[in-house]
């Protein structure tokens, strides 16, 4: 049980120090190969720049590393008369990274003018790496770097991946490098869904006859105030029954017969049977009788309960009023939300 | 001053910050129909009538006073050996209503029969209760009251040894208007004096009409 985590530990020792030996090969060979181009060492140089593009070279080299190295061979043919040659390397180098440049402080203008060569006979386009970025869709924008290697029809497009609808970010003429937003809004003008977005700049050259897409993806999340609940329907028991049970009419018409009975027994069972009774009893008995069938069939025929359904109406109103306020409130921390932006595929994927 | 003055002024003498508080006050307009009944030993006398009167009430949530007042003639039916006779009474009832559909009452009634021959006058103490149940809705009521009457004064006579009262109704109310419809049998039994039982009853039935105000 304890060799296993030993075994892997020595492997990551010796493997680790490989890839740092690696990358600092190349990087110290490109020191190297720029140091002797400083010193005007062009024919020592060469090799070295050339070893480092070489698809046989061993060790790690990155795209920014060969970008480099394309460069400074370009630069140095120029300097040894060999501006065709330079021209390809250049073309390398922008193929790899449109937005590849000369310092003007460091190249010579032929040198520029090489490049400059390039940039014409090559087209691609680029964009910049987006940063993790939190932006307020109110006030601010998301703000991406794009660029043509030369004068070009240039359209940049963002769309929720399996959408068909998109955005149009930018759809005109470029040349060079060009800043286009985006405010975070989708095609319906609402505040575009969290999810996963897809990035495409589609070019197509002006000079050449040239067309150059790529597509990078972007996670995007929305950081919004929790929501506050709504208040739930009212159940059966924040309600007041509506309408009277079947058996309300009957109970009516019992109660009804109940103060008949009352009236009759009154008489017959209170009254001093020496002296008897008079008739007020039995009218009585006669007009509650008769008041019980009336509310026995007014019942039958009207079981609503207007006063119930009144308050149950008002519960009801003051519920969605606290609603339509508790909605407002949400709204208004939708109308906050902030949209946090974050770049799911590392550099632009050509399609 | 008598008593139902006396009443009226304790009514009107409130603290005037219980009127912050929601009163109701209600006034009726009693028709009644009076059916008495007396046996002194010489058979039994009837006589029977209309009585008119009203009542007032007024209610603080449970609590409630009523005044009220009738007077009538009643007829003494032929060949019951009676005689005419004028009926007045005022009465003060206090409620208590610990229940929605129960209400405690207590009061004083004072009546006075007067005929050719003399004026009888009558202090009637009672106890008892009311019930209201719906009967249709919160409109409709049926009402059934009983009271124990544990003293009846009368002048010339013995306490009574048995009283009470019973009896049933109707009652409407919508909105502001109140219709009551009751039918009430009082009775009462005075101690035996010789041979003699004296026996009284007096049968009604009120319809009353009348509006109730609610005071803020």
């Amino acid at each position: 049980m304890t060799r296993r985590p030993a075994a892997l530990g020595l492997a990551l020792l010796l493997v680790f120090p490989t890839i740092t030996a690696a990358q600092a090969g190349t990087a110290e060979l490109l020191q190297q190969a720029r140091q002797l181009y400083e010193r005007l060492e062009i024919e020592r140089a060469l090799p070295i720049l050339r070893q480092v593009v070489s698809p046989d070279w061993p060790l790690e080299v990155t795209n920014a590393q060969r970008v480099e190295a394309y460069k400074y061979l370009g630069a140095a043919l120029v300097l040894r008369g060999k501006p065709d040659s330079a021209v390809l390397y250049f073309r390398a180098a922008l193929e790899r990274d449109a937005f590849a440049d000369l310092d003007p402080a460091q190249f010579t203008p032929a040198q520029a003018g090489a490049f400059a060569v390039a940039r014409r006979r090559t087209f691609s386009v680029g964009v910049r790496p987006i940063p993790e970025t939190r932006i307020d869709p109110r006030t601010g924008r998301l703000t991406v770097t794009v660029v043509t290697t030369h004068a070009a029809l240039l359209r940049a497009t963002v769309r929720a991946l399996g959408d068909t609808n998109y955005v149009v970010l930018y759809d005109g003429p470029n040349d060079g490098a060009r800043e286009i937003g985006w405010n975070g809004l989708g095609p319906d003008g609402r505040l575009a869904r969290p999810g996963r977005y897809d990035l495409s700049v589609v070019g197509r050259s002006r000079i050449t006859t040239q067309a150059d897409s790529l597509r990078m993806y972007l996670d995007l999340q929305h950081d919004v105030e929790p929501f506050e609940d709504t208040l739930p329907a009212l159940g059966t028991g924040d309600v007041l029954p509506e309408r009277y049970a079947e058996s309300t009419a009957g109970n009516d018409l019992l109660k009804g017969l109940g103060v008949a009975v009352g009236a009759l027994a009154v008489g017959s069972l209170l009254g001093n049977a020496r002296l008897g009774t008079g008739r007020e009893g039995p009218i009585m008995a006669g007009a509650a009788m008769a008041g019980g069938i009336a509310a026995f069939s007014y019942r039958r025929a009207h079981r609503a309960i207007p006063g119930n359904v009144a308050l149950n109406d008002a519960r009801r109103a003051a519920r969605d009023a606290a609603n339509a306020v508790i909605r407002l409130r949400n709204a208004d921390r939708v109308a906050r939300t902030l949209l946090l932006i974050t770049p799911a595929s590392a550099p632009a994927v050509r399609p | 001053m008598s008593a139902a003055q006396r009443l009226i002024l304790a009514v009107l003498l409130l603290p005037a910050n219980a009127w912050a508080q929601r009163f109701e006050l209600s006034g009726v307009v009693t028709v009644m129909r009076g059916d008495h009944r007396v046996d002194a030993g010489l058979g039994v006398e009837r006589a029977s009538g209309v009585l008119v009167g009203g009542a007032t009430r007024l209610r603080h949530r449970g609590i409630a006073l009523t005044l009220s007042g009738e007077t009538g003639h009643l007829t003494a039916v032929r060949g019951s050996g009676g005689i005419d006779r004028d009926v007045s009474q005022v009465g003060a009832i206090a409620e208590f209503a610990p229940l929605p559909w129960l209400v405690l009452e207590s009061g004083v009634t004072l009546r006075s029969f007067g005929t050719v021959v003399a004026r009888q006058r009558w202090t009637l103490v009672r106890a008892g209760a009311e019930a209201r149940v719906p009967l249709s809705g919160e409109t409709f009521w049926a009402v059934g009251h009983a009271h124990l009457l544990p003293l009846v004064a009368v002048n010339g006579l013995p306490h009574a040894a048995t009283a009470f009262d019973a009896g049933t109704g109707l009652a409407y109310q919508r909105g502001r208007l109140l219709f009551e419809l009751a039918y009430t049998l009082e009775r009462c039994d005075f101690p035996s004096q010789g041979s003699t039982r004296r026996s009284e009853q007096l049968g009604t039935l009120a319809l009353g009409g009348g509006v109730l105000l609610r005071l803020r």
